[in-house]
């Protein structure tokens, strides 16, 4: 790099008026951008793990025969279930849900980072105990122990029939959506309700990606011809492509502002030359060129961009660490849209998503400050003799 | 001048000046225009106010553009030129003094001297000899690290003067350096001016309405009826 380019955009750089303001700009624009990504990030792959993990499994399987599955270094755990949709009711209130029969086994390691269940419990005595959540339990105005009425078809007969239950445990996954609609009670019973002659699994993959989770199910087929899948996107469509629809929305809107944060880089710049012109066509006399000129305007207002864009990342990250506890609290005033949410996240950074916006953004303040460069060559030092 | 050699640093050829007044009719400055500046050799340009001597000086300087003709520079036609090698000429081959000194105002007095040699891509600890040498013949080494906006008009002519040396150029061009001073300082300028172009064995180009100041040139030119005239 020339040194009188290095001298003189140190120079301009020195201007506090120039550096400290669009410093601060770009770091309040970059901020919340980031912030928004860790969070929508972090929420789409929480809610993905609550409705895969608690709900369908990444693969669910129907069949009518016992499941021979043989080891895949893909399946992490293959579990029984059994479901069926019923009305709950107490004496203040009733509820639509999904009733599901689990085994012992099915609340491993992996699902119980996705609930939480409360201390108190009511296993013992004659009734069947279901778990239900904090949500319905409030809703329902029900504790542990309490009896519950659930009304259940019998998808043999289509006789719809009462059975009474006890609230055996209460739990919170964290998303309201799927907290105020699901029960859980054991398989043998759930069975008993149903009482289908078809095998439901539940499996769970190391994987999300769709591709990688038909391969599996098609090399669970070749062992056992016939049976019926699905995977959890299928499953859950609508969720899935609002999901898919959310981010794409996302990378619209964060590529919009982007591009308007980089007219304000060629404002910058634009502004730079403005306040430097006497110096600039001082420096045209003396003998430097029109590159050198717009390297160094440009190396100046690049290097704000680039320092308010590592030091907006930087923010942003840090300040997404406070997202979970902001949302909760936000959550405890009231505000009714916050059911939407999931309130107990696992906070995933997309670096190369946050990368790849970082780069965007460059390229694109790139191409607009060196467009708004244009001007220089028509500075003329004529200028100079014609004001004085 | 000690030196004289006939090797000429610029050639102007049949050089005219038009400017555009807005309406049908053109307003001829100077027309046909032949001069050439040898080196190590003091020229000086009189002429009422109005005559074209400076946009005469700023179209030899590479500043502004004829309307026609050509500037011959090192045998090659300016015009034709690129900016890069336009911009290295203004830099390597010229000095400029103007009336109004054109100094850098937020670079103190040593940077606004190295300003011609830092633009080369030099860097600042390889000009610091020459630039305080130069400072110091002019009686400014005690103000290196000040900004221009405490000098005198004298102090920032001086400033000027070193910095249109600072290069080792060819030709200095210089613009009524003295017009602003009073006239103690018009005399220091003056003195400091030809002594200094004597001394690094550089030609000076000298436009003036000061007939005194003028005279001591080695060769003197008025402007008049749109053309140059030799005055001897």
């Amino acid at each position: 790099m020339n040194y009188f380019v290095l001298f003189w955009t140190k120079r301009i750089l020195k201007n506090k008026n120039i550096f400290l303001g669009n410093l601060i700009l770009i770091i309040l624009i970059t901020v919340p951008l980031v912030c928004s990504l860790v969070f929508v990030n972090s929420m789409i792959d929480g809610i993905t793990n609550k409705y895969i993990f608690l709900s369908d499994g990444h693969i669910s399987i129907s069949s009518s025969n016992n499941l021979i599955i043989n080891e895949n270094e893909g399946i992490i755990s293959t579990n029984l279930v059994e479901k069926l949709f019923c009305v709950v009711y107490s004496k203040t209130d009733t509820s639509n849900v999904i009733v599901k029969g689990v085994q012992p086994d099915y609340f491993n390691d992996i699902r119980s980072q996705e609930i939480n269940f409360e201390s108190e419990t009511s296993e013992e005595g004659s009734l069947n105990s279901v778990y239900i959540s904090r949500t319905l339990a409030d809703k329902l105005s029900l504790s542990v122990g309490d009896k519950m009425a659930m009304m259940i078809m019998n998808s043999t007969n289509n006789v719809v029939r009462p059975v009474i239950v006890k609230v055996g445990r209460i739990f919170t996954t964290g998303y309201d959506q799927l907290d105020s609609n699901l029960i859980f009670t054991n398989y043998e019973y759930a069975k008993s309700l149903t009482k289908k002659t078809t095998f439901n699994y539940e499996i769970i993959c190391n994987t999300n990606d769709v591709n990688e989770l038909t391969k599996i199910a098609n090399q669970i087929q070749d062992d056992n011809p016939e049976f019926s899948y699905n995977t959890w996107n299928q499953l859950n469509e609508s969720v899935y492509s609002n999901f898919i629809n959310s981010q794409q929305i996302i990378f619209i809107i964060f590529a919009l502002i982007i591009i308007m944060a980089s007219f304000y880089s060629a404002n910058v710049a634009h502004s730079t030359i403005q306040k430097n012109f006497t110096a600039i066509a001082i420096l045209k006399i003396l003998g430097t060129s029109d590159k050198k000129i717009k390297q160094t305007t440009f190396l100046s207002v690049f290097s704000i961009t680039f320092l308010g864009n590592i030091i907006g990342i930087i923010l942003g990250i840090l300040l997404s660490y406070s997202l979970n506890p902001l949302l909760f609290w936000l959550s405890t005033k009231g505000i009714d849209a916050f059911s939407f949410y999931l309130l107990d996240f696992t906070l995933i950074i997309p670096y190369t998503r946050l990368i790849l916006f970082c780069l965007f953004m460059l390229v694109v303040s790139s191409i607009s400050i060196l467009y708004s460069l244009r001007i220089v060559k028509k500075i003329s030092p004529m200028r100079l003799f014609q004001s004085t | 001048m000690k030196t004289i050699k006939n090797n000429s640093i610029i050639d102007l050829v049949n050089l005219s000046k038009t400017f555009d007044s807005g309406t049908k009719l053109e307003l001829n400055i100077f027309k046909q225009i032949n001069l050439k500046i040898d080196q190590a050799l003091s020229y000086s340009i009189t002429g009422k106010s109005g005559t074209g001597k400076s946009t005469l000086l700023q179209i030899i300087g590479g500043l502004d553009k004829p309307t026609e003709g050509k500037v011959i520079v090192g045998g090659k036609d300016y015009s034709k030129l690129n900016d890069k090698q336009k911009s290295k000429i203004r830099n390597k081959k010229f000095g400029y003094i103007f009336q109004n000194n054109l100094l850098l105002e937020d670079f103190n007095v040593l940077e606004n001297v190295m300003m011609p040699f830092l633009i080369f891509g030099n860097k600042k600890e390889d000009s610091l000899e020459r630039a305080k040498k130069l400072l110091d013949r002019v009686g400014l080494l005690s103000k290196i690290d000040k900004m221009p906006n405490i000098l005198s008009g004298g102090e920032k002519q001086r400033v000027s003067v070193c910095r249109s040396l600072m290069n080792n150029p060819e030709l200095i061009l210089a613009d009524e350096p003295t017009g602003s001073l009073d006239e103690e300082n018009a005399k220091i300028i003056e003195d400091l001016l030809f002594s200094l172009v004597q001394e690094e064995k550089v030609s000076l180009l000298l436009v003036t309405h000061n007939k005194e100041f003028a005279s001591k040139a080695d060769k003197k030119f008025v402007l008049i009826n749109k053309g140059l005239q030799d005055e001897e």
